[in-house]
């Protein structure tokens, strides 16, 4: 497996799309969470389960509720290195670099273990990232902190990586059923925010909680609603839990028979 | 000797098109070994199944008499259709990377590109590269980790003529070393001039497999030229001997029936008072036989 992520390593290092869409994921995601206050006052109008309550008064920032709402709020951005995944993908097969791989002695199921390889690094990288905002923010509260509020929700951190490494797996799919940039990337929007949508209100709710995208969305629902209704504490779902790690592991596999029936 | 592959029954279509149909050939170490066919014939679909990166319908292959695993490949030099790499890495960068997909410890990068004459360049991003250098660059990567087989299809395709005979000049090179090579050509001058055995191709189907020997003596012809071409054409036809007479310009070229000599000719045409200016023995080219074997297989 090291000597897969080291060949892929050297694929991206002198990619300049790599390292622009990577450091604006992690900018937009330190900036949004560094001005959480003033976004939450401003998000507030929009939200109408929500009403007369300033965020900005509540301890959103605090621990533990902070895993909660930064994971929620970093979860929109996750398309940023999903994208990442499918330039990454599509360009082998645009540069035919796939095909060169293979030739040159790579099996077909390490060629896609490598890509799977560069998802979880992504899925690492951001949860890191996550965890290292999460602890910056929850320590300059100003309030005392007490040791094991701190690490009593990091199911939150967990529960962020499985969902970030389940969408990029999802995003990898794509990219090589269609193996072009643009069309995965329209394809990965128009499923995500107009298919499923869809598909979504014409199915009893018992079932369309559970088509890949809302499973993946979730694994962490929006939390600001507990801090109107009491009674409304969200947790993460084992169930849930298990339902997007078996769609992770789904299109692995579907991506494992695509690849291996592909003329390159 | 050993084999180096062995192909059995190879098939592959694409939907309705056949593109190869029951395709079988053995190289043997030290061979070069020319697959040669007109555009479509069924080379770059060999070539792409033995490689790995085309399903075959039916049939097997076999490399190093070993069977068909990934690790195999890894003993290969390959360059199919055209050089892939990754176009905002440098030429050195893109092998390293090779010699990792290769395993190769200690792959003397530099010694290759040397080789191939693309050191200088060794710095720039392939995106920069012209054609001719992206061929070196691919050369060169086909040599890492030293394989004991190359595969290369259409290596000239789309090179100057300077640039076509360096790359003939390193192939030659290559095979001198004792290095077996595989090469798919549709030019029948290339295999002429590089290989030792050939395979022809048409339309999927095998015409015919040797050594490129064999496939040039098949029959020797004889060209004979006269200052009377029509005295010549009526004597020539009166002779049982002729088993082909094709007019050329100034001269006739004749085929023999099995048997006759060249100088039972030549004493019939003195005695039947021909004036002969030009009497020579022609092996017919490897074109001549190629477009012999097309035309015998029309159906």
């Amino acid at each position: 497996m090291l000597k897969l992520l080291r060949i892929e390593f050297r694929k991206q290092v002198t990619s300049s799309g790599f390292w622009i869409l990577v450091a604006l994921h992690a900018i937009v995601i330190s900036l949004i969470s560094m001005n959480l206050n003033s976004f939450l006052k401003n998000a507030n109008i929009m939200i109408n389960d929500i009403p007369d309550i300033d965020l900005s008064l509540k301890p959103v920032l605090q621990f533990p509720d902070v895993w909660q709402n930064l994971t929620y709020i970093a979860g929109y951005f996750k398309i940023i290195l999903a994208l990442v995944v499918i330039t990454s993908v599509s360009n082998e097969f645009t540069n035919a670099t796939a095909r060169q791989n293979i030739i040159d002695g790579m099996s077909r199921r390490q060629w896609l273990y490598s890509k799977i390889g560069l998802a979880k690094i992504l899925a690492l990288f951001s949860t890191f990232l996550v965890l290292i905002i999460g602890l910056l923010l929850g320590f300059t509260q100003g309030v005392q902190v007490e040791m094991p509020t701190i690490f009593t929700r990091l199911d939150y951190v967990l529960a962020y990586f499985v969902e970030l490494l389940v969408y990029f797996i999802y995003a990898l799919f794509l990219a090589l059923i269609i193996k072009r940039t643009g069309l995965s990337i329209i394809l990965l929007l128009v499923y995500d925010f107009i298919l499923e949508p869809i598909l979504s209100w014409s199915l009893p709710d018992q079932i369309s909680g559970f088509l890949p995208m809302s499973t993946i969305d979730n694994l962490n629902t929006f939390p600001f609603t507990k801090y109107v209704d009491i009674g409304n504490q969200a947790v993460i779902s084992l169930e849930q839990l298990v339902w997007a790690i078996g769609y992770g592991v789904v299109f692995g596999f579907l991506s494992l028979l695509i690849f291996n029936k592909k003329d390159l | 000797m050993q084999k180096i592959l062995t192909v059995e029954g190879l098939s592959k279509s694409y939907g309705a098109v056949k593109a190869l149909l029951n395709l079988s050939i053995t190289v043997h170490k030290g061979d070069v070994f020319g697959i040669l066919g007109p555009n479509g014939s069924g080379k770059t679909t060999t070539l792409g199944i033995v490689l790995g990166v085309t399903n075959a319908s039916t049939g097997s292959y076999s490399w190093f008499e070993q069977g068909n695993n990934h690790e195999l490949r890894k003993k290969i030099g390959a360059l199919l259709d055209k050089p892939n790499f990754y176009p905002h890495l440098n030429g050195f960068q893109n092998l390293k990377l090779v010699a990792d997909i290769k395993d190769v410890k200690n792959p003397k990068i530099k010694e290759k590109l040397e080789f191939a004459g693309i050191a200088k360049s060794a710095n720039r991003k392939f995106i920069t590269y012209s054609t001719g250098m992206k061929q070196r660059l691919a050369l060169a990567s086909t040599l890492l980790g030293d394989p004991e087989v190359l595969v290369l299809d259409e290596p000239t395709n789309g090179l100057d003529p300077e640039g076509i005979a360096d790359v003939r000049q390193l192939i030659q090179k290559i095979a001198n070393e004792g290095i077996t090579v595989i090469m798919a050509s549709h030019l029948l001058d290339e295999v002429q001039k590089v290989c030792t055995h050939v395979a022809v191709l048409k339309s999927g189907n095998k015409l015919f497999e040797g050594n490129v020997q064999s496939l040039l003596t098949g029959d020797q012809g004889i060209e004979i030229g006269s200052d009377n071409l029509d005295k010549l054409e009526v004597v020539l036809s009166d002779f049982e001997g002729i088993e082909s007479m094709e007019k050329k310009p100034g001269c006739y070229y004749i085929k023999l029936k099995h048997g006759y000599k060249s100088s039972e000719l030549s004493a019939y045409l003195i005695t039947n008072g021909v004036e002969i200016t030009h009497f020579a023995h022609k092996s017919s080219s490897l074109e001549q036989e190629f477009l012999h074997l097309l035309s015998e297989n029309r159906a």
